[in-house]
């Protein structure tokens, strides 16, 4: 892979990373708790299995998020680092990681958001 | 007198010719014109609503009309109004906002307009059956049942049908309209809010709508054919149908309302006089809307039983948005702060908007908390609630944008005073109507229900909203007298009467059918405002391309196509003129419903019949065409090639949109058979055989193959190696047709019908969608095939056989998918839970 395709990669993933990271883990902490709430999956230490397969599940797909906006973070050091002014009405790249740097940022914390109730639900649904 | 390259563009005279149109102006028009035709009779229905509620224990309607009508209203302002209406200002305005001649795919945007049209024809002619539906807009199942429910029902699912598939063709011509078309240096950071949203929706549309089609289609099989899908008594489920069609419904909400805040986007600083303030922000918060209208769908069924973790994701979610919401309005107020705005028109509509948005907005965060929710379900204050977002928050931008840009559609100026007087009324007819809903709510009038007895002590406020309705009609008559007025004796519209930034405003008005006779280059996120000086070597030679195509070609309609991030020349391409083709499509479509609902299924086999006929001839290659093209001077002149592929040509981006829908199908069906089988007794049900995995195995693995057949032929192709790609075609077709032949043997050696309970609908179906899916992929690898051995395909061939590599690759994953699913699962799954 070239650089520049290496670098418009990235840039989409700074784009959308955190977007689709959010709708998996959307998508996988319902399945897991329709089916483990419904079914009454059982408990391990302690915890529900619920609990712990969503927990499980929401710690690599928070990762994907952060490390969208880590490297679109990355990305905007880089521009500063070069001073370079007005970049973001010249190159839609810029753009396109500033926009993602703010959107990871927003679904991190939705992420989070949806993941705390769990904490109340410990022994069941 | 018109030039050559203006009667290329110029729409087909007479009445036949009114079928023959596809040219994205005239039919955004018509999706216009249809839709507020609809909501003019969706309204008529709500007056006689509120004449009902005026006062307690009234019996002016009885129980069934008040049914009737209010699944009629809904149904009509959501599927018949709400949404094509912007299907059809998107259609008009999005192709001269970007800088294009016309929509990438002109005859789909004629085809989704027909089916539009027919699909609430057939909605409304239950009245004429005597059989009008009643099962509320949201179809609930067991009220759409065959018990509960007679043809009117029918007639509601097969529109609706057509009328999905105008949405969804329409998503797909607006997204690659939008990624592909947009002029030179129109990158994707200046693009104009409103399009930024229209691409937001446009892809929605692709995963929404069909979501909702592949439910009325289960609902329709389960009416006609006697599957089981939604049938209790026979393994299915209602709440399914109420997960499918919510996953449709709530992203629906924002398909409606983003658009509306893209006009406010526009309407804002044209008349604060100054760019958008913080339109970074607000792309990022279309952005995380659109994502997150999809994690939404549960917050409708927070009284449906469903356990309390699953619906505290759903409020988190449903919490979340606000902060995209509300940044969009802050956003609206920082451009207006401190500006001098000019209060015209449209920006009393956008003020409108920004107040009602707010409130209802509110209402929506307050709903969305599990506990509120239970208390305010199906009350008056939901009513309230969504008829502030659906009427504040997209019909107040509605009007706006049709105050803001009927000058350039239709190139006479509106009167200001009636303007004036019709937005007051609107405004306070509208508060007058709904505020006071919130309260009767909050004091326990339930909504769908005909009366209410005078012990509630609600008369007061009912007739009040009642009043209020009927001021808010007068508002919307006003409204229109003022548009039918301007069309007959309003003044000429002259040059950019807003002083507007973007480019609409940079072409005639009325915008003539071609848009631009010499596509704009762009410069600046506001281009009509600020043009920066300095010229790169990129612009300069755009600007060299576009002087060379002014006026041309002359004999075919053509345009550019850019680069998705920075618009960069890459092609140009060839647009369909006029033709009867979709029409006669759209009307193969109709037959085949109306065959359906009258049983007589031989009509239905032949409108199909000749549905398929019209779509072979609307995809077949045309050489003779490719020749054409190629010699045009002024394709020549500008040294660009016609013909391209991959992510270069429309036609690859036309094969993934279809191909995204399907797969959005076959999930849809995937989601259901899990859903089915978490709440089953028993795996499969009622004690029907396992099924074999060997012949189906064979036949799924035969599938793959043709898959790596087509794809080693693919890259024989860019090798040179003719032999090659004519040998990995021919595999690949044998490998299908295996595929196919394989399948129908296990599927008649299955032992239990369609009928017998849900597990086994949802077995043939899934079956059936990968056997449809695998024929589509086979004709298309023939068609190609065929072109090829005969050298009848040359300039197009990489292009049709990458979409044939895209075919196969689809086909493949999910035919494995849908194995896995149906043939091995229930070896872990089965049994009793």
């Amino acid at each position: 892979m070239s650089e520049w395709s290496r670098q418009a990669l990235a840039r989409w993933f700074v784009f959308l990373g955190g977007g689709i990271a959010w709708l998996l883990h959307l998508l996988a902490v319902y399945a897991v708790g329709e089916f483990g709430c419904v079914a009454g999956w059982g408990d391990f230490l302690g915890l529900s299995l619920v609990v712990w397969l969503i927990l499980g599940l929401t710690i690599p797909l928070l990762a994907i998020a952060i490390a969208a906006l880590v490297v679109g973070y990355r990305y905007e050091k880089r521009f500063a680092t070069h001073e370079i002014r007005g970049l973001e009405a010249q190159d839609p790249g810029v753009a396109l990681v500033r926009y993602g740097v703010v959107a990871n940022g927003l679904f991190i914390l939705t992420i989070l958001g949806e993941t705390v109730p769990v904490f109340f639900f410990l022994g069941g649904c | 007198m018109s030039t050559r390259f203006e009667e290329t563009w110029a729409s087909p005279s007479g009445f036949p010719g009114f079928f023959a149109e596809v040219n994205n102006r005239p039919l955004g028009n018509r999706f216009m014109i249809t839709a507020v035709i609809f909501f003019m009779i969706g309204g008529a229905m709500a007056l006689l609503m509120r004449l009902q509620l005026a006062v307690s224990d009234n019996d002016l309607i009885g129980p069934e009309v008040y049914n009737q009508l209010f699944t009629m209203h809904g149904s009509t302002m959501m599927y018949l109004f709400a949404v094509p209406f912007i299907e059809g200002l998107a259609l008009n305005l999005v192709p001269v906002l970007i800088g294009s001649r016309d929509a990438a795919f002109p005859r789909l945007s004629a085809f989704g307009y027909w089916c539009y049209l027919f699909g609430g024809i057939l909605f409304y002619s239950s009245f004429f059956v005597g059989n009008v539906p009643n099962a509320g807009w949201f179809a609930y199942t067991p009220l759409s049942d065959n018990a509960y429910s007679g043809l009117g029902m029918d007639l509601w699912v097969l529109g609706l049908g057509l009328v999905e598939i105008a949405g969804i063709t329409a998503g797909a011509e607006l997204v690659v309209t939008v990624l592909k078309m947009r002029a030179p240096g129109m990158s994707l950071n200046r693009m104009p809010i409103f399009v930024w949203t229209i691409l937001a929706i446009g892809i929605m549309s692709l995963f929404a709508f069909t979501a909702l089609l592949t439910a009325t289609m289960m609902l329709e099989l389960d009416r006609t054919l006697a599957t089981r899908f939604f049938d209790p008594n026979h393994g299915g489920s209602s709440l399914l149908w109420q997960h499918l069609f919510w996953f449709f419904g709530h992203p629906e909400v924002y398909i409606i309302f983003l658009p509306a805040t893209g006009i406010i986007s526009m309407v804002i600083p044209t008349f604060a006089k100054r760019p958008l303030a913080a339109y970074p922000l607000v792309v990022v918060a279309i952005m995380f809307t659109a994502f997150v209208s999809f994690g939404l769908w549960v917050h409708h069924m927070f009284t449906a039983g469903l356990p309390y973790l699953s619906m505290s994701f759903f409020t988190a979610a449903s919490l979340f948005i606000a902060i995209a919401s509300g940044t969009q309005v802050f956003a609206w107020i920082a451009t207006l702060w401190g500006s001098r705005p000019q209060f015209r028109v449209p920006m009393l509509y956008a003020i409108g908007f920004l107040l009602l948005f707010v409130l209802g907005g509110m209402t929506g965060v307050m709903v969305s908390v599990v506990p509120f929710d239970w208390q305010v379900h199906d009350s008056y204050f939901v009513v309230a609630h969504f008829h502030y977002v659906l009427i504040g928050g997209a019909v107040f931008p509605f009007l706006a944008g049709l105050a803001y840009w009927l000058p350039a559609i239709s190139g006479r100026l509106l009167d200001e005073r009636l303007g004036t007087w019709g937005a007051i009324l609107i405004f306070v007819g509208f508060n007058l109507a709904f505020f006071p809903m919130h309260q009767m709510g909050m004091h326990g009038m339930p909504r769908r229900v005909y009366t209410y007895p005078e012990s509630l002590g609600l008369d007061g406020l009912n007739l009040l909203s009642t009043a209020g309705s009927f001021l808010l009609a007068i508002g919307f008559l006003v409204f229109l007298a003022d548009v039918i007025l301007s069309l007959s004796r309003g003044k000429p519209t002259p040059d950019n009467p807003w002083n507007a930034s973007t480019l609409e405003w940079a072409t005639l008005t009325p915008t003539p059918n071609y848009g631009f006779r010499q596509l704009p280059v762009v410069r600046s996120r506001d281009p009509l405002w600020e043009s920066p000086p300095q010229e790169t070597s990129l612009e300069s030679e755009a600007e060299r391309i576009t002087r060379n195509l002014a006026g041309a070609p002359e004999t075919w309609r053509g345009t550019l196509i850019t680069s998705v991030l920075r618009a960069e020349i890459q092609a140009i391409t060839w647009l369909s003129g006029s033709t009867y083709v979709p029409f006669l499509f759209a009307v193969g479509l109709l037959v085949t419903s109306i065959g359906v609902l009258t049983k007589f299924y031989w009509l239905a086999a032949l409108g199909a019949a000749v549905s398929l006929g019209l779509l072979f001839s609307w995809l077949r290659p045309d050489p003779a065409l490719e020749a054409q093209l190629r010699d045009d001077p002024a394709v020549r002149k500008t040294g660009l090639p016609v013909f391209t592929s991959g992510t270069r040509a429309l036609g690859w981006w036309g094969a993934l949109t279809f191909l995204t829908v399907v797969a959005m199908i076959v999930g849809a069906l995937l989601y259901s058979y899990f859903y089915i089988r978490l709440y089953a007794s028993a795996w499969p049900q009622d004690g029907l055989p396992l099924p074999g995995f060997w012949l189906a195995g064979a036949g799924y693995a035969a599938l793959v193959a043709g898959a790596l057949a087509q794809i080693w032929a693919g890259r024989a192709f860019k090798d040179g190696r003719t032999g090659r790609v004519k040998l990995g075609m021919a595999l690949a077709l044998v490998a299908g047709l295996g595929y196919v032949v394989l399948q129908l043997v296990d599927l008649s050696r299955l032992g239990f019908a369609p009928q017998a309970n849900a597990y086994a609908s949802l077995f043939y179906v899934l079956a059936i969608a990968i056997l449809l899916l695998a024929l589509c992929t086979i004709a298309t690898t023939a068609v190609v095939f065929w072109g090829y051995a005969q050298g009848k395909l040359s300039e197009s061939l990489p292009l049709h056989l990458e979409v044939a590599t895209l075919f196969w690759g689809a086909t493949a994953v999910l035919g494995v998918l849908v194995y896995a699913t149906l043939y091995l699962s229930p070896y872990v799954l089965g049994g009793t839970p």
